[in-house]
């Protein structure tokens, strides 16, 4: 029984994401293949490849299926009260976490940033957030 | 099929144990009906693959030779694109194993430009498909075909470096930045192509197609995400590319001109600026 469980998905494919890194390596870790999702998303054959050859190296359990039902099913299968996952920029990933909110906990972890900055650095023009990213980045 | 809860409850998960690539191809082929397999990438996934691309990277050569079509680049990008490898992971890594950063600081702006596009992605969600800024080519944006010419998605342009870059970009997934940048303006500026309709063709093939890194680098190039439009040469094509592409002028004439003669042709409305 875990009161926990996690979902994997195409945008972080990582079992060291701070979403999954310390769970309890008995708690079942879920990506689900969701046929719809991933049209939408117009991956192509390959890159659909790619991510199964990911997913074989997880050591977690491939589930084919709608993403929010399939996770609510699972979650209730096991008890579990709360889904774990990695944030994402994607509104399409987004959209399913704000569907499984409206039945579920979810808990959505950030991973680290590459660069920690004091303010928000304009993003009209790359070279004026390299300005504020610099100083921290060349930092040996 | 609509999965319920009590068929996903009886349902097991999918295999993940394949005797070999092509047994696992054909599992995928399987389970995305609305596609039409095609050989996979040379990219494999997972993290042992991109394990042997972080270690194989060479930081000081990418800073040199990046623009080069047969330049150091690292082809990290599909493994960072899914968060196999992060971009803090892959600066510390270059770092350890290669020394100060001001000896490749290039190699940590080119990380730095992903982490710029994401955050684009998450603080103005509305520019990765609408353009940021109005278009600097003299045409407006009415002006540019929504429809992908079919002699671009065949890679059956007059324009024989070209046709390789489609060729590269359809059988591998994978494009070198440098000649996404080279198609991009090709389609937009040449053929007068909407940046969106080649953005999302592109992304269709790329493994490490993103929409903030593919849509704002389009929009770059479009010039609606920058001062003015992105514009190349034969010569400049030349000059980055190595012997297996064809840059014969006979066989990419529309692209063998000055600067000056193609930004004439191309921008003939164009007011204010070289």
């Amino acid at each position: 029984m875990s009161d926990t469980i996690y979902w994997v998905h195409e945008d972080a494919l990582s079992g060291a994401h701070p979403a999954l890194d310390g769970r309890d390596p008995a708690a079942p870790v879920y990506f689900v293949w969701d046929d719809k999702h991933l049209e939408s998303m117009a991956y192509s054959f390959q890159r659909l490849v790619f991510i199964y050859e990911t997913l074989c190296e997880m050591n977690i359990e491939i589930i084919r299926g709608d993403t929010v039902e399939s996770l609510i099913a699972l979650a209730r299968d096991v008890g579990a009260d709360t889904i774990c996952v990695a944030d994402s920029a994607n509104p399409a990933i987004q959209a399913l976490v704000d569907r499984l909110q409206a039945s579920m906990a979810v808990r959505v972890v950030n991973d680290q940033p590459f660069v920690a900055l004091d303010r928000p650095p304009s993003l009209r023009r790359f070279f004026a957030y390299w300005k504020s990213a610099r100083t921290t980045l060349m930092r040996p | 099929m609509v999965y319920t809860g009590e068929y996903v409850q009886r349902r097991s998960p999918l295999p993940s144990d394949f005797a070999d690539r092509a047994a696992l191809v054909a599992h995928v082929a399987s389970i995305a009906p609305w596609l039409t397999p095609t050989e996979p990438s040379p990219f494999v996934g997972g993290r042992q693959a991109a394990e042997s691309r972080l270690h194989a990277i060479r930081p000081l050569r990418y800073a040199r030779t990046r623009n080069h079509l047969d330049g150091a680049v690292t082809r990290l990008s599909p493994y960072i694109r899914h968060g196999i490898l992060t971009l803090a992971e892959v600066r510390r890594h270059a770092i350890a194993v290669h020394g100060d950063p001001e000896r490749f600081e290039k190699f940590i702006q080119e990380l730095a430009w992903r982490d710029y596009w994401q955050r684009i992605y998450r603080a103005h969600p509305e520019w990765i498909w609408s353009s940021v800024e109005p278009y600097k080519t003299g045409w407006s944006e009415a002006e540019y075909a929504h429809d992908l010419p079919v002699d671009v998605a065949e890679g059956r342009t007059d324009s024989a470096c070209i046709n390789a870059f489609i060729s590269t970009l359809t059988e591998t997934g994978y494009l070198h930045n440098h000649a996404r940048m080279y198609l991009a303006s090709y389609i937009v500026h040449w053929r007068r192509v909407s940046w969106q309709t080649g953005a999302r063709w592109m992304m269709g093939h790329l493994l490490d197609g993103d929409p903030a890194s593919n849509n704002l680098s389009w929009q770059w190039v479009a010039s609606t995400f920058s001062r003015k439009p992105y514009i190349f040469n034969l010569a400049n094509v030349q000059k980055y590319t190595g012997g297996d592409v064809d840059t014969r002028p006979e066989a990419n004439r529309s692209l063998d001109a000055s600067y000056a003669e193609l930004s004439e042709r191309l921008f003939p409305h164009r007011t204010g600026g070289p």
